[in-house]
């Protein structure tokens, strides 16, 4: 049975890896493979900090909320493995900042180590009066997706540089299931009102002695639009910039001026950091994840996209399920008159 | 008739290559001074003359030792007392000093024979300096940054919290969660302290002395009662040098030896209770230690391993090895020394063991009321 995953960031590469785990004995044949016109260090993934950590409030969506503490749950479990700086997995603590009084966030329960900040390390942050502490997890895309990517090339999946131009394309040439893990540009196989670019722009630098993570919230501001200093393997990420609708992938002088101001206020030992280099991505940003399977003319699609700016956050809890819609697919078709379903 | 010595300066630091035994004395001018003096030997003895022209004079001041507490004692003392010149003088200085080596986390175990205020008064004193730095922009130039982690114990300790709990940023107990991932450790301690890395700190202090008007010699220091003839007051921090200089020998040296690695996805710190194995993440490097005794480097490593497997990962940097000033309790008091019938004050302040960074800045501000104690008794002529 030949399976096409199109799109290689990291929900595309885990997905095809949950699916090769849970069926390959299971499926006689089975034969993954994965479609992409940008691999890593291409794609949005490589360029997100890696820190795990959803939007604040779930507001009701507990189903987000449920796949955010499973992929929390699952990259726990490799902390100890030799393979666990290989796949870019370690711990990292640090601070939530809000300019006022805000509910417990949504992550409380799910994270270690979560309490409120005391008087005195909110002094540290003048214009914050509120805040939590706790310790989460870094997972970092640019090691995540090559250990993705050999684990699946050591198991038979077959990678293709190529532009998907429709589905029909790939059922015309015989392939049987389609996964749709192509992010903020889904719009252009399917249109989706809902998918909107959420672009973002992160400033690289050098500074080796930030040990924590500083995220502020704005509720005026929105999500993401707020200083944020995320120190990883091998450099500090510092941002936020989002600005829905906004298609370009340049890099804004603007941008860069107004991120670099306010973290620098944030943070003022960042006036000694080394700049490296700027980056900008565009966040596919929904108001939820489109996780479901779809009956189409051809065959069963599979769509896994619009995880926004948590998609490392999310990428394991939505790689189960759609592992999971997967094996209704194939019960589906062991069922007889199912066959009739598939010619309708 | 006079020794000029050839000065040479190196690093903003004096470096005088001839010595004083049996020949007259060049005394060396505080770096703003007005005026220099070669004064031959004989006219010390007339003491009052040295002070007959008070708006001219400092009293001077020496500081013997340019570790970490030699340094902060002496940057206390050259910005809280603008009369008095304050000379630095050591036979080593960073990157060679032991304070150098050490990893820097501000933590403190607590000394037998002090009250438990006046450690803790050390240990508020240090953090909350260093505090202010780490949260200014010159945090990563002076190497004194946050650093948060864990403490680990085997079985639950009957002292839960230690007394500088409130002093650091934050103290709590470990969540079972937390816990977890070291299995053999029924409990433990998570909080946010500060490191201090003495090979930007020391040059950060030095710069801010020479800012205050201090200067540094390089010369090792034998005899107190010499210092006496160049000196008014005499302040001690030679660490482990204290068991000769002094013979004060309830300093002993209490040996570290610890590895260095490239591990840059470390951000916590873990530490062993016992105090035998502890990875502390740096700036530069991830610190691995220790122990007491000689050992191997790969039992330390292993050990460190056990506690946090993806050290597999990491790339050797190097090992060091260091002596600490081991004592019961540092000596933060008066003394003096015979100089020709006179007395010359000393304060001593030496004896920190593991704990020079920590106590560092608080045990300086208690050498500096000491320092002012002796200058309040000196007799009225030769005062100011």
């Amino acid at each position: 049975m030949r399976v096409a995953v199109i799109g290689a960031g990291v929900i595309g590469l885990s997905t095809a890896q949950c699916i090769y785990e849970r069926y390959h004995s299971a499926v006689s044949s089975l034969s993954i493979e994965v479609y992409a016109d940008r691999f890593t260090p291409q794609t949005t993934s490589d360029g997100a900090a890696g820190l795990w950590q959803p939007y604040l409030y779930d507001n009701g969506n507990t189903l987000e909320t449920k796949w955010n503490k499973e992929t929390f749950d699952y990259l726990l479990g490799f902390l100890n493995s030799p393979d666990s700086i290989k796949m870019g997995i370690f711990l990292q603590s640090g601070y939530n900042l809000c300019s006022d009084p805000a509910p417990d966030p949504s992550f409380r329960d799910i994270v270690l180590g979560f309490r409120q900040l005391a008087k005195r390390e909110l002094d540290l942050f003048p214009g914050y009066s509120h805040g939590w502490f706790n310790t989460a997890l870094m997972i970092e895309g640019k090691s995540y997706l090559p250990w993705l990517m050999n684990w699946l090339k050591q198991r038979g999946v077959k990678f293709y540089q190529r532009k998907v131009s429709s589905f029909q394309e790939l059922a015309d040439s015989g392939v049987e299931v389609i996964i749709n893990c192509t992010g903020v540009r889904s719009g252009e196989l399917q249109p989706d009102p809902e998918l909107k670019p959420g672009r973002g722009q992160i400033i690289k630098v050098s500074a080796p002695w930030l040990k924590h993570f500083i995220l502020t919230h704005n509720f005026k501001k929105g999500v993401y639009n707020s200083p944020y200093i995320i120190p990883g393997s091998r450099h500090v990420t510092v941002g936020g910039v989002f600005q829905l609708g906004n298609w370009s992938e340049q890099n804004s002088t603007a941008d860069h001026k107004k991120i670099w101001e306010e973290a620098c206020s944030l943070e003022p030992s960042l006036k000694h950091a080394r700049v490296m280099e700027d980056w900008s991505g565009l966040r596919p940003v929904r108001s939820r994840v489109r996780l479901e399977r779809e009956m189409m003319q051809f065959g069963p699609v599979i769509h896994n996209y619009g995880h926004g700016g948590y998609g490392l956050t999310i990428h394991w809890g939505c790689a189960l399920e759609a592992a999971r819609l997967f094996g209704e697919i194939i019960d589906a078709l062991k069922e007889p008159c199912l066959s009739d379903l598939k010619e309708h | 008739m006079t020794v000029t010595s050839s000065v040479q300066w190196r690093m903003g630091i004096q470096t005088r290559s001839s010595s004083f035994k049996g020949m007259s004395l060049t005394v060396t001018p505080p770096a703003h001074s007005p005026f220099s003096t070669q004064v031959p030997r004989s006219l010390l003895f007339v003491a009052p003359f040295w002070y007959c022209c008070p708006a001219m004079h400092r009293v001077k001041v020496a500081v013997v030792g340019a570790g970490v507490v030699g340094l902060s004692t002496a940057v206390v003392i050259a910005e809280a007392l603008p009369h008095c010149s304050v000379t630095v003088l050591a036979d080593r200085f960073t990157p060679n000093t032991t304070s150098d080596g050490a990893a820097g986390i501000l933590f403190a175990s607590q000394f037998p024979d002090v009250p438990v205020e006046q450690q803790r008064r050390w240990f508020k004193r240090t953090f909350d300096h260093l505090l202010l730095i780490a949260s200014s922009p010159e945090a990563g130039v002076a190497g004194v940054f946050l650093s948060s982690g864990w403490q680990i114990f085997r079985e639950v300790p009957p002292e839960k919290k230690p007394y500088w709990s409130d002093c650091v940023l934050s103290f709590g107990t470990m969540t079972d969660a937390e816990l977890k991932r070291f299995p053999q450790y029924k409990f433990g301690q998570a909080f946010t302290t500060i490191k201090c890395e003495c090979p930007s700190y020391l040059p950060w202090l030095q710069k801010r002395l020479e800012k205050a008007g201090g200067i540094m010699i390089h010369e090792k220091v034998t005899d107190l009662a010499e210092l006496g003839l160049r000196y008014d007051v005499i302040v001690n921090c030679s660490g482990l040098g204290s068991r000769e200089l002094l013979g004060d020998e309830d300093v002993h040296p209490v040996r570290g030896q610890v590895l260095r690695v490239h591990a840059p996805w470390l951000q916590h710190f873990v530490r062993v209770a016992d105090g035998h194995t502890y990875i502390y993440p740096g700036a530069g490097g991830v610190t691995l230690g220790g122990t007491r005794q000689a050992a191997d480097s790969q039992a330390i490593f292993e050990r460190c391993r056990r506690l946090e497997p993806s050290l597999g990962s990491a790339r050797p940097l190097g090992e060091w090895v260091g002596l600490r000033p081991g004592r019961r309790n540092p000596r933060v008091e008066r003394g003096h020394v015979r100089v020709h019938g006179r007395r010359v004050p000393v304060v001593h302040n030496y004896g920190h063991g593991g704990w020079g960074i920590t106590l560092s800045w608080g045990t300086a501000l208690d050498a500096l009321d000491l320092v002012r104690q002796c200058l309040n008794e000196r007799p009225p002529e030769a005062r100011l």
